[in-house]
């Protein structure tokens, strides 16, 4: 066997050891409804204290700017509570990548929190001060 | 679809920037085995390496309109895969990548395996981690770039390991 065919038997055992599972690849073809085009990204600004989806444990908290906001978040379990500033006109978006979003009112200080969480990647989206809309980056819940 | 599926990936992105539905699926069909591979050479588990190709997906849609170099899209994916996927199993306490020996399958493993996958998938289940990770993302893409970028190596060091590892599975397959 030349090193080309080994390599396409190897694929071909890979495939049939460890497939892909069907659900993953509708999974990945359901982002492109998560694009707002226009929407500002907020970004954290250490990306590698992003909440990463490991419960039971004292939570994570992370803080994002971008669109000259800035939101910091604390995840805590199936918790997530934050702050957004300066405080949005309209009320925050707690996008979820499977299943529904919620919307919540920030109160006089820009805080908001939303319980019962089912575990996935999670993004929060609001009205920067100058009505743009402004999306942070994605985390774990 | 034959035809997006042999499209340049810096032309699907271009597409899937204007919303095109099959340029994405296009590129989605393209890469995510390559970004399973990924997560599981870091040794997550099935809905680890779920979690990181979706978060690795979600992360290019944050980014499309603003990615650099569209061309380059393989190696970007692969390079957040791996680092979602490092982030990943550090938060569940796994050790280093390069602190782990290779696995020994077990007799059940191998019995298993002859029987119901074939000589090759054995000898593959054999052969140390590095190999096995390297041989599985080589079937996946040609680009030795992204498999760089996959596997956190030097590009130039891709070719070499190769002929290695394939020398390895020879020598599995002949024993």
């Amino acid at each position: 066997m030349n090193d080309e065919a080994l390599t396409r038997a190897a694929a071909t055992a890979f495939a049939d050891i460890d497939p892909l599972p069907g659900g993953v690849l509708d999974a990945a073809r359901d982002a492109l409804r998560h694009r707002l085009p226009g929407a500002v990204l907020a970004e954290p600004g250490d990306p590698s204290v992003l909440p990463c989806g490991v419960r039971g444990g004292d939570g994570q908290r992370v803080a994002f700017s971008g669109g000259g906001a800035s939101v910091e978040l604390s995840v805590r379990g199936a918790e997530l509570t934050g702050r957004v500033r300066p405080v949005p006109a309209s009320p925050v978006t707690l996008r979820r990548a499977t299943g529904p979003s919620a919307r919540q009112a920030a109160d006089d200080a820009g805080r908001f929190a939303f319980c019962d969480l089912p575990p996935g990647p999670a993004s929060i989206v609001f009205a920067g001060p100058d009505g743009a809309t402004v999306a942070t980056s994605w985390f774990r819940v | 679809m034959d035809l997006l599926e042999q499209a340049d990936p810096g032309d699907l992105v271009r597409r899937a920037r204007r919303d095109d539905e099959d340029a994405w699926n296009a590129l989605v069909t393209r890469y995510s085995e390559l970004l399973w591979a990924v997560a599981r050479s870091c040794r997550l588990g099935d809905a680890d390496c779920a979690d990181v190709v979706q978060i690795t997906w979600l992360r290019l849609i944050e980014r499309l309109d603003t990615l650099h170099t569209p061309e380059h899209v393989g190696g970007w994916l692969c390079t957040t895969a791996r680092r979602e996927s490092l982030r990943l199993a550090a938060a569940r306490g796994l050790p280093p990548i390069q602190d782990v020996p290779a696995a020994a399958a077990s007799p059940h493993d191998i019995v298993a395996a002859r029987e119901s996958v074939c000589a090759v998938a054995t000898a593959l289940r054999r052969l140390g981690r590095p190999c096995r990770n390297l041989l599985r993302v080589l079937a996946l893409t040609s680009r030795y770039s992204e498999v760089a970028a996959a596997l956190g190596m030097p590009t130039g060091s891709v070719g070499p390991s190769r002929a290695r590892c394939l020398a390895a599975l020879r020598r599995e397959l002949a024993g």
